[in-house]
């Protein structure tokens, strides 16, 4: 196959395991069970994927996970095939990797796929310990004095609190919306509804974060199968469109992404805490797309923490910047609002099970588009906005999907 | 006697030795470009901005004010159990720079964004760490 730049690709199957806690089950099991889903979902003949993607585990990391993966699944000549070290932003950015492959004409179909037992598999809080300590000058810079990643991004809420007036009801405000969501959604692993002073009211972890501020730690996992939109319309499902892709990755040592140091000169002081590159990716998304926010059926928004979906509204372009506390009042992200958020729980109430929580926004926004959601669907979904976000709110990846 | 937060040792690597090594001797070091003045930190191999490797250790004052600033009350590992509730900062240096540390002393969990700090360098086992308090004003 010659290079083939403008096809379009889809999205042409997608598979989730179980989530919440999963004793017993290894992550190369999850993974597995994940792909054969997608696989079967999509129809496609397992022999037509030639590109492997995974995110490998936390818990049972290997510097060859793909080829692990790749071998479980019998996939045995591929041209595209690697595990990604993008954290909670990879499948945004696996997806655009997809698309080129695809477009080059190197691949004809990619398979990507993460899964972990962040939960089980190193038992209730240590997971939260293994996932702080990946990263060297974090180790040696940040860890030394306690840091975790609540308290990155505390720190981050703290500063975003200070110069916009943000309060910790607005920050609640998302999380009872997802938690609504998930109620409607029976594979969700909280579905009890939570009022904003039950936020207040929960342990207060990393001020000004409280426990119902921070996504869940889960066992599971998810995959999906990029391909030629031409190919999966003969395939079984109804594609999904990737209508437009941006990435953009900053600075991950918290002292450079608030102070600037190493930005461009010219550039200074664009960016810091509350003002990140995500509007770099959105740009280039919705521009590829052409779209624009008013366009957006529904949005599936990285929520690792209250912090990061509220900054998110502000730099895709939703609202002014330093006008996101007031964007998520009223029930604005609920279903039946101007624009319903994580419509299946996300990472606050659906899942995390650390590097791949971000593929269940991808998978929710493919299945709001196919218009399967039952109770939590979003009337006539068109296009759906889904985003990543990884390593404290540096790197970033904005997709637009489309139904076709 | 008040016992001094505990700490997850850094290693100090070929870069970063030097800055450890002044925290030792109670002077808190930053890199700076000879040839276009920029100041960092962490410690890097070549100036982030200029890609130059004349980079010179200079010491700092000292002194910095609070960037952010949380309480953190749940720790992320045991290590750290005994000393939450504490306040962990980001401090920007006087000098530009900023760094991630802990606001302790008298009224540390008060500590809040803009609050003038000064170093302290405490002892914890076999590394000397970087911390602040708050100096008022």
């Amino acid at each position: 196959m010659g290079l083939r730049p403008n096809v379009e690709v889809a999205i042409a199957g997608v598979g989730e395991t179980a989530v919440g806690n999963l004793p017993g089950t290894h992550s190369t099991g999850l993974y597995i069970q994940a792909a054969k889903r997608a696989i079967e979902d999509s129809g496609i003949d397992k022999n037509e994927i030639d590109g492997l993607l995974t995110t490998a585990s936390v818990v049972d990391d290997n510097v060859r996970h793909h080829m692990v993966i790749a071998e479980h699944l019998g996939l045995f000549c591929k041209t595209l095939c690697d595990t990604l070290r993008t954290g909670g932003a990879a499948f945004g950015y696996a997806l655009q990797l997809a698309q080129w492959a695809v477009q080059s004409g190197r691949c004809r179909a990619v398979l990507v796929v993460a899964a972990d037992n962040l939960l089980s598999g190193p038992g209730l809080g240590h997971g939260v310990a293994a996932y702080t300590e990946l990263g060297a000058h974090s180790l040696e810079f940040e860890v030394p004095f306690g840091a975790h990643i609540p308290a990155f991004y505390a720190l981050v809420a703290k500063r975003h609190m200070h110069e916009y007036g943000t309060t910790p009801e607005q920050l609640a405000a998302i999380a009872v919306a997802c938690r609504k969501h998930a109620s409607l959604n029976p594979a969700a692993q909280k579905r009890e509804p939570i009022t904003i002073e039950d936020v207040l009211n929960s342990r207060m972890i990393s001020s000004p974060l409280h426990m119902l501020d921070c996504s869940l730690i889960s066992d599971g996992g998810g995959a999906f199968i990029v391909t030629t939109l031409e190919r999966a319309r003969e395939l079984r499902r109804r594609p999904i469109r990737l209508l437009g892709a941006g990435q953009a990755q900053s600075y991950y040592h918290m002292g450079h992404l608030a102070g600037g140091i190493g930005h461009p000169l010219d550039r200074k002081g664009e960016f810091n805490l509350t003002n990140t590159v995500q509007k770099a990716a959105a740009r280039d998304a919705f521009g590829e797309a052409g779209v624009t926010t008013d366009d957006i059926d529904v949005a599936e928004i990285y929520d690792s923490f209250t912090i990061t979906a509220l900054m998110q509204f502000e730099d895709l372009g939703f609202c002014k910047k330093g006008e996101g506390g007031s964007f998520v009042e009223g029930g604005r992200i609920a279903l039946g609002g101007a624009l319903p958020v994580n419509t299946h729980g996300g990472l606050l109430s659906f899942a995390h099970p650390g590097m791949p929580g971000g593929i269940f926004h991808l998978i929710e926004g493919v299945r709001q588009l196919r218009h399967e959601c039952g109770p939590r669907q979003v009337p006539d979904a068109k296009i759906a906005l889904v985003t990543n976000v990884s390593a404290v709110a540096s790197n970033h990846s904005v997709c637009i999907l489309g139904r076709d | 006697m008040i016992s001094v937060m505990p700490t997850i040792a850094p290693c100090p690597t070929d870069v970063s030795k030097p800055f450890w090594d002044g925290c030792r001797d109670r002077r808190l070091l930053m890199q700076k470009c000879e040839d276009c003045g920029n100041l960092t930190f962490y410690p890097v191999y070549i100036c982030p901005v200029c890609s130059s490797e004349n980079l010179a250790w200079t010491e700092l004052s000292g002194r910095g004010r609070v960037h952010s600033v949380t309480i953190v009350h749940r720790p992320a590992t045991p290590v750290f159990a005994s000393a939450t509730p504490y306040a962990l900062a980001l401090v920007e240096v006087d000098e530009g720079p900023i760094m991630m540390s802990n606001i302790v002393g008298k009224d540390a969990l008060q500590a809040k964004i803009d609050d003038k700090v000064e170093v302290v360098f405490e002892d914890v086992g076999d590394v000397t760490l970087p911390r602040f308090r708050r100096t008022g004003g």
